[in-house]
């Protein structure tokens, strides 16, 4: 790994690209291509300009490994007032003796989302944050995600219901082993909750433990639930606090930012299109850059609640995060600003932390307190919910085939039924933990509400993702395109996943792919 | 297309002369963040700009040569950067419109010859 920081002063136009050069000198020595270097350097000398004729001085750095750049730029203020107006093309608020050099044409934050793989902004009075991301391998053009599911084969019975309930036929039972198909796992719950024997669960990440600094928990909406069911929120809180120096953060903070800015973006925004997804599940974003990477653009274009969350805290504190499935543990590390600490409690950690506060509280449960606010609940009308895998699919294919017969603003979708609530992990019957939270949230946001918090915006981050290929050549991928259709059609086409594939087709695709023998089908073994 | 061919079809004012180099794509604009979008190790740049902000076509994005328009003089820090880098730097006689349209028919001359 090569680092470096440089200085960047305010108003040095004489300097302006000085750092840029010396990053693309860095990149020549280590034999990038230079398509690529020309791609880091459009955004990185636009961003360098950025920090000279807007802000009040800061600082570039950069973090170069195996696989991608990471750019850092870190200005002293006085921010982008209006992030939406600054990354649209032509808007510009430059001074007049940047317009005669050339500089202001409005194109700075537009040519630096071109040229970036990954770019997110985030500003306020204090400064501006902007991080770049290039990757240097042209394969990774494409999102690589990471598959944050722990399988333990041995402890599976072969009752085949992941194989076949996975939405993306990303599992596979050969030899008496479960593979994951990196390529098509969107780490949703489904496998972890069908499977009875629990193959699948979370993949830890161990942090660096550093004792010393302050500790935030953020609190996702179902675990919170989860402890209204057993104890008086306050008295729960208080004995956090006192025994275990965490302070408490409900996730709902940034669910209720996302919203805010995503309506504040449609209104400001006329030809975006609808409806806007709001990037609430990092499951169904990921399905979406698999399966229907046409519809990237509908996604509202901030970071999920998790990931700004886990963003807004500052580099002293330690971060704990409760995730309710694989694809929060993977967006929160991909997601993460670097100098970030986050540790991961496991759900299942979580409830036993529940179970031994409430052995401290009083025997009264938030829930009796709340139980009559439930009646008159608010019916949020202008953001639709769908969850659960079969709806959101319906759905997504709507938009996409545009047979979308009515007209919503606002969508959120979740892989799980009712959302985080429906997580395998948590134990309470989802509907009611949901109408429970949403009552307590309504009485207690105000308290949170001081701690002013913002989005993050995330412009052009969401990729497609690379699904398989046949072969980098394309003949011969039609080759093998051909030759798996002729196998498919020796096998029966009964997809009753006993070879361990979840389709005849699948299992076609295995035999060439990955050399699985035809004879693990029971049908032909009967014939 | 070499760039002295383009410097004799303008008669443009030689400032620095750098190497025989080919050019296969010319662009002409005057706002930096397009200049840059588009300039590359075979670009000739046609610009009004006569700045120091000009100098990081040549230093980062490796431009092989700039044109300056209507007799303008340039800058000092311009030409000694274009001298370090061995870079073309020539001042045409004609306004851009018809620089550009110069340049397009030699362009267009060529392309019918080959």
């Amino acid at each position: 790994m090569i680092t470096g920081s440089y200085p960047v002063k305010r108003g040095d136009y004489l300097g302006g690209g000085q750092v840029s050069s010396k990053i693309k000198e860095t990149l020549r020595r280590l034999g990038i291509t230079s398509e690529i270097i020309r791609k880091i350097m459009i955004a990185v000398y636009e961003a360098e300009m950025n920090v000279i004729i807007h802000s009040y001085g800061g600082e570039i750095s950069f973090v170069i490994d195996d696989d991608k750049i990471e750019i850092t730029v870190k200005d002293t203020g006085p921010g982008i007032p209006r992030i939406d107006l600054a990354i649209q093309e032509g808007y510009s608020t430059a001074p007049d003796e940047a317009r005669e050099m050339g500089f202001g044409a409005g194109m700075g934050l537009p040519n630096i989302k071109k040229n970036s793989d990954y770019f997110t902004i985030h500003s306020e009075k204090m400064g501006t944050l902007l991080k770049i991301l290039v990757f240097i391998n042209s394969d990774k053009y494409f999102s690589n995600i990471d598959t944050c599911l722990n399988v333990e084969s041995e402890k599976c019975k072969k009752c085949l219901r992941c194989i076949t309930r996975c939405p993306t036929k990303a599992i596979r039972l050969y030899k008496e082993k479960i593979h994951i198909l990196s390529h098509h796992c969107v780490n949703c719950n489904e496998c972890i909750r069908v499977c009875p024997t629990k193959v699948f669960d979370l993949t830890n990440y161990e942090e660096n433990k550093d004792e010393g600094k302050e500790k935030v928990l953020v609190a996702p909406s179902p675990w919170i639930a989860s402890i209204l069911f057993s104890c008086l929120w306050d008295n729960f809180e208080e004995v956090i606090i006192n025994e275990k120096g965490l302070e408490i953060y409900p996730l709902a903070i940034w669910e209720d930012v996302l919203k805010e800015k995503t309506f504040e973006y449609i209104k400001n925004n006329g030809k975006i299109k609808h409806p806007v997804i709001l990037p609430v599940c990092p499951a169904v974003l990921y399905w979406i850059q698999t399966e229907y990477p046409s519809l990237i653009d509908y996604i509202a274009p901030y970071l999920g609640p998790a990931e700004t969350a886990v963003n807004s805290f500052e580099k002293q504190k330690r971060v704990f995060y409760i995730p309710s499935c694989p694809a929060e543990v993977c967006a929160i590390h991909g997601n993460k600003n670097s100098d970030v600490n986050v540790s991961f409690i496991l759900p299942q950690q979580s409830i036993e932390m529940i179970l031994n506060t409430k052995k401290r509280t009083t025997g009264e449960k938030q829930i009796d307190k709340i139980y009559d606010i439930c009646v008159d609940k608010e019916i949020d009308r202008k953001i639709v919910k769908i969850s659960g895998v079969e709806q959101v699919k319906t759905f997504l294919e709507s938009i996409e085939k545009k047979r979308l017969m009515y007209n919503i603003e606002m969508v959120e979708l979740y892989a799980c039924h009712n959302g985080c609530f429906g997580s395998p992990y948590w134990v309470y019957e989802p509907t009611v933990a949901r109408i429970i939270f949403d009552a307590f949230w309504k009485e207690q946001k105000i308290k949170y509400k001081e701690n002013k918090f913002d989005g993050i915006f995330r412009v052009s981050t969401i990729k497609p993702r690379k699904g398989i290929r046949l072969d980098e050549d394309v003949r011969k991928a039609m080759m093998k395109l051909s030759e798996i259709e002729k196998i498919s059609k020796s096998l029966p086409g009964y997809d009753c996943g006993v070879c361990g594939a979840p389709t005849c087709l699948n299992f076609a695709e295995d035999i060439l792919m990955m050399g699985e023998n035809i004879s693990e089908c029971p049908y032909l073994n009967i014939k | 297309m070499i760039v002295q061919d383009i410097i004799r079809s303008i008669n443009a004012e030689i400032i620095v002369r750098g190497g025989t180099t080919r050019i296969e794509k010319i662009f002409a604009g005057d706002r930096i963040s397009d200049l840059i979008h588009y300039a590359d190790e075979s670009t000739l740049i046609i610009t009004h700009l006569n700045h120091i902000s000009l100098v990081q076509l040549f230093q980062i994005f490796e431009v092989p040569a700039i044109c300056l328009i209507t007799e303008t003089e340039p800058i000092q820090e311009l030409i000694e950067n274009a001298e370090v880098k061995k870079a073309h730097l020539f001042v045409s006689p004609l306004e851009m419109y018809e620089t550009c349209g110069v340049i397009y028919k030699m362009f267009e001359r060529g392309n019918a010859q080959q």
